[in-house]
Formats: C-alpha cells, sequence, structure tokens
C-alpha cells in the first residue's frame, strides 16, 4: 500500500456493512462464520493490500474460527479492518493483534447479541405487532397490516442502524469501541424492554381472553377462566422442559379424545 | 392450483432464508409470512391472524450459538396456505382447519430444520474448506461465489419441502380432513379454543424467565377490570396500555 492511497473509505465500510447481511450464508459446523467474515471483509483488504500475495495472507489468516451474533458482527469486521489498515501501512505485526482482538471481541458480542435481540427486543417487538393484529377490530385489513410494519419497522430500526452504523464505529472507534458499549448499558435496555413486553404481555392476554377475535366466534367455548386454567397447566408443561410443539400435539390429542368422548 | 403451489414455495423458499442464512431482516417470522401468504392467497386477515398465532406459540424460541432449531418460517407458511385451502377452497369452518394445518405442518418445519443440519454438514464443510484453498491463491472475488453457492441448497430444500407439503401432502390432508367424523372435527375445534391459552402460557413463561411475571399479572388483572367496564374499548385500552407500559418502564429505569 502506497501513503498517498486512500486506504478504507466510507464505501469500502459501506460495502462491509452490506456484505455483512451475508454473514451466515456459509455457516459451517467447522469454522461457522469464518467464510461470511472473510467475504465481508474482503473490500477492506482489498482497499489496502495491493500485493496479491499478500492480500492472500490477509485473507486466510480471516478464515480461522469466528462465531459471534450476527448483528454484532458489524462492529467486529470495523474494529478488524482499522487494525488491518494501520498494519499494512506500517509493516508491523498488527495483523496478528486483529485476530487475537477479533477472538477477545466475539464471545462477549455474542452474549449481548443474544440477550438482547434474541431474547428481548424480537419478542417484544413481535407481540407488539401480533397485539396490533388481534387488536384490529374485524374486517379492517389496512389497520391490521400494521401489526407486521410495526414489528418490521421497531426491529429493524434497532438492527440495521448497529449492522450497517456498526462498521463505521468500530473503524472509527477501534478498541475504544469496548469502552463506548460498556459506557451504553445493554443490560440496562435489556431490562426496560423486558419489562415493557411483560407489561404489554398481561394487557393482551386479558384481551384476548375477553374479547375473541372474529375468527373465534366458531369455538366451543368462550369460557375465559377455563382458558386460564388451561394457560396455567401449559405453563407447568412449559417449565418441565416441554417444546411448544409438543404441548400443541398434546393439546390436539386432547381434543380429540374430548370430541371423540362427545365432550366437544 | 398447480402454479399457485409453485408461486409459494418459490416465494416461501426465499423468506425461509432469511431465517438464518439471509439478511436476518425478520421478513421470515410467521407474522410477515402470514401477511404475505394472505396477500398470495386472497385472504390476509386469515393469513394475518394465523401468522399471529404461530408467531406467539414459538416466541420463546432463539437460535443460539450453534443451536438450530425447527424452521418455524415453513411451519407458519404452511400453515396459512393449508388454512386457506380448506376454508376457502374447500369451505371449511376456520377453527378446526387451522388446527389440522397446524398438525401438518410442524413435522414440515421440523424437517427442515433437520435438513439445514446436514446441509450445513456436508455442503458448508466442503465449500469453507474449497475457499480457504482459493483464498491462497489470493482470488478474492472467487471467494464470494462460494459463500454465495452455499445458499442454492438450502433454497433448494425449502422449495422441496414447500412444494412437497403444498402439493401432494396437502391433497392427501384435504382427503383425510373429509372422512373424519364430526366428533373429531369437533374435537379440533376445542383444540382452536386452547391455542391463545398456549400462546400465552409461552409469553408469561417468558416474563418468568426475567422475573417480571408479578408485573405481567398485574397488567392482566388491569386489563381485565378495563374490558370489564369499557367492553368495546379494545383498541383504546391496548393503546393506552401501550402508553402506561412505556411511562411505567422509564419510571422504574429512571429509580
Amino acid at each position: 500500500m502506497k501513503p498517498e492511497d486512500p486506504g478504507v473509505t466510507s464505501f469500502t465500510l459501506l460495502r462491509m456493512g452490506l456484505r455483512s447481511f451475508c454473514l451466515q450464508a456459509c455457516w459451517n459446523f467447522q469454522r461457522v462464520q469464518n467464510l461470511g467474515f472473510a467475504y465481508a471483509l474482503a473490500p477492506a483488504i482489498r482497499a489496502v493490500e495491493s500485493v496479491r500475495e499478500l492480500r492472500a495472507q490477509a485473507l486466510k489468516r480471516h478464515l480461522e474460527f469466528f462465531v459471534t451474533h450476527p448483528y454484532c458482527a458489524s462492529l467486529i469486521l470495523g474494529v478488524v479492518a482499522r487494525l488491518e489498515e494501520k498494519s499494512i501501512r506500517e509493516r508491523d505485526t498488527q495483523a496478528l493483534e486483529a485476530n487475537r482482538i477479533k477472538l477477545g471481541m466475539m464471545g462477549p458480542l455474542a452474549a449481548l447479541g443474544d440477550s438482547f435481540f434474541w431474547a428481548t427486543l424480537k419478542p417484544a417487538t413481535a407481540l407488539l405487532g401480533v397485539c396490533v393484529v388481534l387488536f384490529t377490530p374485524a374486517g379492517k385489513v389496512w389497520p391490521a397490516l400494521a401489526g407486521p410494519g410495526v414489528f418490521l419497522g421497531l426491529f429493524s430500526l434497532a438492527h440495521l442502524s448497529l449492522r450497517l452504523g456498526g462498521v463505521f464505529l468500530g473503524y472509527h472507534r477501534g478498541l475504544e469501541i469496548i469502552q463506548d458499549l460498556r459506557r451504553l448499558n445493554p443490560q440496562r435496555w435489556v431490562r426496560y424492554i423486558g419489562l415493557f413486553s411483560a407489561l404489554i404481555a398481561g394487557v393482551a392476554a386479558a384481551g384476548y381472553f375477553q374479547l375473541r377475535h372474529p375468527l373465534l366466534s366458531n369455538s366451543h367455548f368462550t369460557d375465559a377462566g377455563l382458558l386460564m386454567v388451561l394457560m396455567v397447566l401449559l405453563m407447568g408443561g412449559l417449565r418441565h422442559g416441554l417444546s411448544a410443539s409438543h404441548l400443541f400435539y398434546l393439546l390436539a390429542a386432547l381434543g380429540l379424545v374430548s370430541g371423540w368422548l362427545g365432550l366437544g | 392450483m398447480v402454479e399457485q403451489v409453485l408461486w409459494l414455495s418459490a416465494v416461501g423458499a426465499f423468506l425461509a432464508l432469511d431465517h438464518s442464512l439471509l439478511g436476518q431482516f425478520m421478513i421470515s417470522q410467521p407474522l410477515v409470512v402470514g401477511a404475505i401468504f394472505g396477500y398470495m392467497l386472497g385472504d390476509i386477515p386469515t393469513g394475518l391472524f394465523v401468522g399471529a398465532l404461530i408467531q406467539l406459540i414459538w416466541l420463546g424460541v432463539i437460535p443460539v450459538g450453534a443451536y438450530i432449531p425447527s424452521d418455524h418460517t415453513v411451519t407458519g407458511g404452511i400453515t396459512v396456505a393449508l388454512t386457506g385451502m380448506l376454508t376457502h377452497q374447500q369451505g371449511f369452518a376456520f377453527g378446526p382447519s387451522i388446527v389440522f394445518a397446524l398438525m401438518i405442518a410442524i413435522p414440515a418445519g421440523t424437517l427442515a430444520g433437520k435438513l439445514d443440519i446436514v446441509l450445513r454438514h456436508s455442503v458448508n464443510d466442503r465449500l469453507a474448506r474449497r475457499a480457504e484453498a482459493v483464498a491462497e491463491n489470493g482470488r478474492v472475488p472467487v471467494l464470494g461465489w462460494y459463500h454465495g453457492l452455499a445458499l442454492i441448497p438450502p433454497y433448494l430444500k425449502n422449495f422441496l419441502i414447500y412444494a412437497l407439503w403444498l402439493g401432494p401432502v396437502a391433497v392427501g390432508a384435504l382427503h383425510l380432513f373429509m372422512l373424519l367424523p364430526a366428533s373429531l372435527v369437533s374435537g379440533l375445534g376445542v383444540v382452536f379454543w386452547g391455542l391463545p391459552a398456549l400462546s400465552f402460557a409461552v409469553l408469561f413463561e417468558l416474563a418468568t424467565r426475567d422475573r417480571f411475571h408479578w408485573w405481567t399479572v398485574g397488567a392482566f388483572v388491569l386489563g381485565w377490570l378495563a374490558l370489564l367496564l369499557w367492553p368495546g374499548g379494545g383498541w383504546w385500552i391496548f393503546s393506552l396500555a401501550v402508553v402506561g407500559a412505556g411511562v411505567l418502564t422509564w419510571w422504574r429505569g429512571e429509580k
């Protein structure tokens, strides 16, 4: 790389961000997201390394084992692009440092992504979307379509900001990003969103059990109290390790037996 | 009919890639798939309602680390399509139809998840090894080709599962459903009545995991009372609940 070369530009970072959407395309059991990471990092390597053999070496280094939360990978991509650029410009040993830092960041970011995105934000936004569908008066299709819209809109706001902005943030802030994340205190947001969705879940259950959806008018019982008893029993099943699919089939078997006995 | 099945399979297989391989924009979630399939089948309300129910039932399933869960995208898509076929095209009652469709569709989602594991072991491991050999030669664009190639087998797998379940399996299921005695169809109606209980059991369990279950119970009681006092105000009560939950969350957080 010549000193006058622009190196990693905003366009390069944008390309990396967009490529990170395919991080898991070749998810494999041996090195998990390695190919996706190398594919996303390739524009940065190409921008800073003009010698083909050295470019190959850099890419090969990033084909090692890599696994993290797919949304948080962009932060690591940004940091690694910065370190690779620095090492190639200065011809020092920071390239190996980049690999060590990558490995060090992937675990905590995987835990953060799993708890924030999968276990908290996704259920909360999906629940809001479902509530919009269930509470919309019958026959109003367009307002009901706002349900998927609310879900996708709210969730995308968070994950697209991180996935596209994360590469820029990681590149410009470098290792400072770890302190930045600590200051942001994601666990606090997990608690906030968890409490919010717990409250909405309560109201949604009350509304759904009492109002009933127009499509449910053919059902055989309307006694909400019975539904609550059933709900508590099913919760017991979930707590004893039965999956929702198992419980559904259990419910189906009970329903069919009750129908056969003439109780339906 | 065949054309419709092929279209649904093509779109469903594409949406299923979003589940874990491409994008993860959440367009593969049952709520969204329900709306899209509902539109394609000419019955958006049914698609939305079925999608919402399925979304709630599997809300707690998360793909952490190397764990590959059943593909609920495939389950949701097939349930919506089969329900549409049973209710619209055959004129069966909605409740028993959705339960029957779900009973047929869950194994498809499980099969899609299991085949995903097989493909990752067989195809992806091999592609990744070849990509490493290619990278040694510095052929960067070829790396991208290998990466993209990995998307073709899962797409074909999902397409075939959709086509199989919406084609021969659906035909067999329709015949089976027509042979069911009225008492068993009535039993399926009972299951439909109980589905919200399963959905909200999952929700309460999630709240318990986060130790917010008493807040959920409190909101449930308040919501229940509000709806008793104002029976027609469901939408307004829900809107107020969203605002109230937001304020309460902020207040608790500030404390």
